[in-house]
């Protein structure tokens, strides 16, 4: 059987320089798969590669998807296509409400997985089920997109987006990243609700911490832009207790 | 630094010499000498150009350079508009508001199209020349600032259409009133391009009353080349003013819009023009504090492709303490258009403890697309919070990308974003049905998915 996801020799260059030296990596569909590495080891850059943000320029290797090369598609095909990425950093909209925005992206993604638009009524009643799970009040769709919201309120956005949008790959950008104990078991709660035979996520994570709640069923240690050590679960506690510094010289 | 004269322009002496067919108001002749004197002045120094600072990003002389002869419009030819082709749908932005409706061909208010019958007592709407007979005093002392304004000479187009002013519409909100529904003035122009027509209005809105004011304007394919709208407006102590102002210009046509509001103790003035046309046009506005602890807020939007040009210029007089004024414009350039922004904000020695934030940003769509921002603070006072700011770009590249990577393609994803920076100034004018009915106009000619926070809203109560 194929992986959901298989990446391949993968070198990404930014600005023309390369960040990313050769991943290898294959998660299979079902599997929670997590990336762990100090700043700066290439993990944001995986993340985006994988969602296709312009200016992060595949140079060699390959990247495929559900056997289809993903590096091909536009941004918004990927989503089509079931791949999405929680933001570390979602970008602010101003002057566009949350709802307008879950609306349009929601019924873009139906229309080209050929399933039929939702009409108001019945995407009302969808929005608000899992936007009540996830502790989000209307008077949060009502404001303009990311504008305004605290980490957390952010990452519940992110994750009520997620659960919408019903993803095959979901790709976690730090997730955890400001976010106190209680917002990040309430995100937790939601992206594990989201786990599914059908579905594979990719973790990206610089602290163990998220692993707790979220538990993978391997770990892929990341540093100076390739995979240096992969493991199971355990090997997160390892970086825990000897850092990144220990496990790179232990690899090297 | 002298200049060499310029030569007088064929266009210029056929405004000049128009005045002469330009009707009297009877029973005015306070304001026919007041006429007379502006045209003598506009006279002496024809059409500004770019030498004059106030017009060196809207050069007049030079749009009009090559108009050769204007014939002035005559209001009672063409009173049937409903076969005038190509109007510009623009128009109809507030047509399922419930709302009273002042129609207005040609600058003259026509009463029998109007819809004005709801009006709540105290409220009186009439036509220019009829105001200026009956002679009420809330006429005449708002024309009186009207001709001081254009006696401080600065401003060549005001005068220009002070000597033409017999038409127009004249609205007075008795003390106390408080106007329910909107009222819209529909303004209709059809006739000749080789001509040019003037409407000067004037509003008055009585201590503690209240009044909102939408105007509309959809030009058709072939209006008037030049026009000048002046709008006088007195609003009085306690009371709330509230005008929009949509203007969709003819690709053809020039229009220079003058507007002076005058703001009482504890007052508030809310405004928002929005620009959506082809044509050249340019609103000069001027905001005068008379009293204190009143609030302006003062909104310009444009959406412009082509070779439009909005032009919107601000002078706000804080003579008093205590007011606090924020001034927002935003333009979306296209294409060739052009949008300008020049500002001043003056505060008075004696007008302490002001709060004034003043706010250009323009996005630019295309390499072609121009814009010229001239922010001003003038600060005289010692005790006061005030600041500018602007900012030019594109449109946010990430905030493209984060919309795409949610399966959004990439035009509407664009049309959202820019739809969302024009909408976020309209949601701070209103947030009501006159906003929703602006945003809908403007997701409509940008693309864009419409706003369903409303509608989720609207559908909670039914629920």
């Amino acid at each position: 059987m194929t992986a959901l996801l298989e990446i391949h020799n993968l070198h990404v260059a930014v600005d023309g320089k390369e960040i990313l030296k050769g991943i290898d990596l294959a998660i299979d569909a079902g599997q929670v798969h997590a990336v762990m590495g100090p700043n700066g080891s290439g993990k944001s850059t995986l993340s985006y590669v994988l969602a296709g943000r312009p200016g992060y320029d595949v140079t060699r290797g390959s990247i495929v998807y559900k056997g289809q090369d993903l590096a091909a598609l536009e941004p918004n095909e990927r989503a089509a296509a079931g791949v999405f990425l929680a933001f570390q950093y979602p970008t602010e909209v101003p002057g566009v409400t949350t709802m307008t925005f879950l609306k349009t992206a929601l019924n873009a993604v139906r229309a080209a997985r050929g399933e039929d638009e939702l009409d108001a009524v019945r995407f009302l009643k969808l929005v608000r089920e899992k936007a009540k799970a996830l502790k989000i009040t209307d008077d949060m769709l009502k404001r303009p997109l990311n504008v305004g919201f605290s980490g957390g309120e952010k990452k519940r956005a992110e994750t009520l987006q997620m659960a919408l949008l019903e993803p095959s790959l979901a790709v976690l950008d730090e997730t955890d990243s400001g976010l106190d104990v209680d917002a990040m078991r309430v995100v937790a709660e939601g992206v594990n609700a989201l786990r599914a035979p059908d579905r594979a996520m990719l973790v990206i994570t610089h602290y163990q911490r998220l692993l707790d709640y979220i538990v993978p069923d391997c770990v892929h240690i990341l540093a100076g832009g390739r995979i240096v050590k992969s493991g199971p679960k355990e090997l997160a506690h390892e970086v825990e207790a000897t850092g990144y510094a220990g496990i790179e010289s232990d690899a090297a | 630094m002298a200049h060499p004269a310029l030569q007088p322009l064929e266009v210029e002496a056929s405004l000049i010499q128009g005045h002469a067919h330009a009707p009297a108001l009877d029973d005015a002749a306070w304001l026919n000498a007041a006429r007379a004197a502006a045209l003598a002045r506009f006279a002496d120094g024809g059409l500004p150009h770019r030498r004059s600072e106030a017009y060196r990003y809207f050069d007049l002389r030079q749009m009009l350079a090559k108009a050769g002869p204007l014939e002035l419009l005559d209001a009672d030819l063409p009173r049937d508009v409903s076969g005038v082709s190509g109007v510009d749908d623009a128009g109809q932005v507030f047509a399922a508001l419930d709302r009273h409706i002042a129609i207005v061909v040609n600058g003259r208010l026509d009463l029998a199209r109007s819809s004005l019958d709801a009006l709540p007592d105290g409220v009186t709407v009439m036509g220019f020349a009829e105001a200026a007979r009956a002679g009420a005093a809330w006429f005449t002392q708002a024309m009186h600032h009207a001709t001081q304004d254009a006696d401080a000479g600065l401003d060549p187009v005001t005068a220009l259409n002070l000597a033409y002013a017999t038409k127009g519409v004249a609205v007075h909100v008795a003390a106390g009133v408080r106007v329910d529904k909107p009222l819209e003035v529909v303004w209709l122009s059809t006739g000749p391009a080789s001509a040019h027509y003037h409407a000067h209005s004037v509003i008055s809105v009585g201590d503690s009353a209240a009044l909102t004011l939408l105007e509309t304007r959809g030009d058709a394919a072939s209006a008037p080349l030049f026009a000048t709208l002046a709008l006088t407006a007195q609003v009085g102590a306690q009371a709330l003013f509230r005008h929009a102002a949509l203007y969709a210009d003819a690709k053809t046509s020039v229009r220079v819009g003058q507007k002076s509001v005058q703001i009482n103790a504890h007052a508030r003035y809310e405004t928002l023009g929005l620009a959506v046309g082809a044509g050249r046009a340019r609103t000069n506005e001027h905001v005068h504090f008379a009293g204190e602890h009143a609030f302006a807020s003062l909104n310009g939007l444009s959406l412009l492709a082509g070779t439009a040009v909005m032009d919107n210029t601000l002078f706000v007089d804080h003579a008093v303490p205590n007011c606090q004024s924020v001034e927002t414009y935003r333009a979306v350039l296209d294409e060739k258009a052009r949008g300008v922004f020049q500002g001043t904000i003056r505060v008075r020695e004696q007008a302490q403890k002001i709060d004034a934030q003043m706010q250009a940003r323009a996005l630019l769509l295309s390499r072609q697309a121009e814009m010229n921002v001239k922010p001003m603070l003038e600060i005289y006072a010692d005790d006061v919070v005030c600041a500018h700011g602007s900012a030019i770009g594109e449109p946010d590249e990430d905030a493209i990308f984060y919309l795409m990577s949610r399966g959004i393609g990439e035009s509407t994803a664009r049309a959202l974003l820019v739809a969302g920076f024009l909408d976020d100034v309209v949601d701070g004018f209103d947030a009501g049905a006159i906003g929703g009915h602006i945003k809908h106009l403007l997701a409509q000619r940008l693309g864009a998915p419409e706003d369903f926070a409303d509608a989720a809203t609207t559908m909670e109560m039914g629920e």
